[in-house]
C-alpha cells in the first residue's frame, strides 16, 4: 500500500479546547466570571474559596467547582462555608478538563444551577501544580496559589503554570518571621519569568492582604456583568 | 507521570485522520517549557494502542524553543536552552533585557503545550 503523510498541526488538547470554547460561550452569554485555581496540594486553594465566599455573599452568587481524586472533604467545606458546591472526583486524575466541567454543570443545571442567578464559579482544580494549567476549563481567569512554605523555587520547576496563569496569590504571609530569608524570593522567582502576573500576597489565617483580592474579584465580576450588557 | 490523557488524545486524534488505514509514525512538536516526559508519554501510548490501527506506529519528538513575542512592536526572539539547562536564567534574562524597542512587555508565544505535526500511513 502507498505510504501517504497528513498534516495534523493541531494541538494535543484540541478536543478539550473546543469543548473548553463552548463552555466559556455559555458563561459569556450570561455574564458569569470564572476563575480557575491551580496549586500545589494544601497551599491554600479551599481556605481561599471560604474568606472569598463569608466576605462576597450573599451579594454575590458564588458556586464552587471542587475537583479532587477521591473525597468530598473540600466541597462539604464549600456547602458550610455558605456556597454551592459541586463536585468531580477524578479518580487519582490529575487535573480536571473541560468535559468534566460540562458534565457536572449539565448534570446538575436543570435542578441546581441555574445559570442566570451565578454571579461567579470558582473551579478548585486537583492539587498539582505540573499540568492543570494546560487544560482549557473555560475560565476568564487562572489564578497560581502558592504558599510561602513551599519553596521559592516553585516557578522554576514548574514554568508552564506560572507562564499560562494571570494571577498569582501568595499565601501564608503570616508565616513569614518563622521562615528563612530566601522564602521570600517566591516572589521576583515569579516576576522573573511572566512579569505579566498579577500578584495578592496575603494571608487566609490572619486576614492580611484579602481586600485587595477581594476588590478584584468584584471588579472582575461587575466587567464580566457590564460585558453581557455591552454585548445586548 | 502524568503523560496518560496526553497520550489518549494523540491516539484520538491520529485514529480519527488516519480512517481504517494503519499508522506507522507520529511526530510530535513538543514544547521547551511543557512538562511532557517523552518516555512516560510512549509508554503510555503503546499500552493504549494495542489493538488499534495505530499500535505499530513510533513516535518522534521535536523539541519547539521557546519564542519571546514583544507587545508593542510584535517583533520575536526565540531563545535557545541546552535541553539539560534549567529555563529560568535564559528566560529571566530575556525579561530583564526587554525587547530592542525599548519596550519590557514580552509573552511566550511558543514552547508551550505539545501538538501533532504529522502522520504516516500506509
Ligand atoms: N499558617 C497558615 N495556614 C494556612 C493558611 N491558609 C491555609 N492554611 C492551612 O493550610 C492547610 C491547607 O489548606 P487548604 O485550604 O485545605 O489547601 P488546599 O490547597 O485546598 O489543599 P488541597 O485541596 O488538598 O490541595 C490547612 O491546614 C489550612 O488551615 C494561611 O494563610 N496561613
Ligand atoms: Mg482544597
Ligand atoms: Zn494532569
Ligand atoms: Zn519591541
Amino acid at each position: 500500500m502507498t505510504k501517504k503523510i497528513i498534516e495534523v498541526r493541531q494541538s494535543v488538547t484540541a478536543a478539550n479546547d473546543s469543548v473548553a470554547e463552548k463552555i466559556r460561550k455559555c458563561f459569556d452569554r450570561y455574564g458569569i466570571w470564572v476563575l480557575n485555581l491551580i496549586s500545589s496540594p494544601g497551599a491554600g486553594k479551599t481556605s481561599l474559596i471560604e474568606k472569598t465566599i463569608e466576605a462576597l455573599s450573599p451579594n454575590i452568587a458564588i458556586t464552587v467547582i471542587e475537583g479532587d481524586p477521591y473525597t468530598s472533604m473540600d466541597s462539604d467545606r464549600i456547602n458550610a462555608a455558605g456556597a454551592r458546591g459541586i463536585q468531580i472526583n477524578t479518580h487519582g486524575g490529575c487535573h480536571l478538563d473541560a468535559r468534566m466541567i460540562e458534565n457536572a454543570l449539565c448534570e446538575t443545571s436543570e435542578k441546581i444551577i441555574d445559570f442566570g442567578t451565578v454571579d461567579m464559579i470558582i473551579i478548585e482544580n486537583v492539587g498539582n501544580l505540573l499540568c492543570p494549567a494546560v487544560w482549557d476549563l473555560g475560565q476568564d481567569n487562572t489564578t497560581v496559589v502558592t504558599s510561602l512554605t513551599e519553596g521559592s523555587d516553585k516557578p522554576f520547576k514548574y514554568p508552564e503554570t506560572f507562564i499560562r496563569a494571570d494571577t498569582l496569590v501568595i499565601n501564608k504571609m503570616d508565616l513569614k518571621p518563622y521562615l528563612p530569608p530566601p522564602s521570600a524570593e517566591l516572589k521576583p522567582n515569579a516576576m522573573s519569568i511572566n512579569p505579566a502576573l498579577k500578584i495578592f500576597e496575603l494571608s487566609c489565617t490572619n486576614g492580611d492582604g484579602l481586600s485587595d483580592w477581594y476588590e478584584w474579584v468584584k471588579m472582575n465580576i461587575r466587567k464580566k456583568k457590564t460585558g453581557i450588557h455591552a454585548k445586548a | 507521570m502524568h503523560e496518560e490523557p496526553y497520550a489518549q488524545s494523540i491516539l484520538d486524534m491520529a485514529i480519527e485522520k488516519a480512517g481504517d488505514r494503519s499508522i506507522t509514525e507520529i511526530v510530535l512538536e513538543v514544547g521547551r517549557f511543557s512538562a511532557i516526559d517523552p518516555k512516560s508519554l510512549e509508554m503510555f501510548f503503546v499500552c493504549l494502542s494495542k489493538g488499534t490501527v495505530a499500535q505499530k506506529a513510533s513516535l518522534i519528538f521535536e523539541i519547539v524553543p521557546v519564542t519571546l513575542e514583544c507587545k508593542m512592536c510584535h517583533k520575536t526572539k526565540t531563545i535557545d536552552i541546552p535541553q539539560d539547562r534549567p529555563v529560568q536564567p535564559f528566560l529571566a534574562s530575556h525579561f530583564r533585557d526587554g525587547c530592542s524597542c525599548g519596550s519590557k512587555k514580552l509573552t511566550v508565544t511558543q514552547g508551550l503545550g505539545i501538538e501533532i505535526a504529522t502522520l504516516k500511513i500506509e
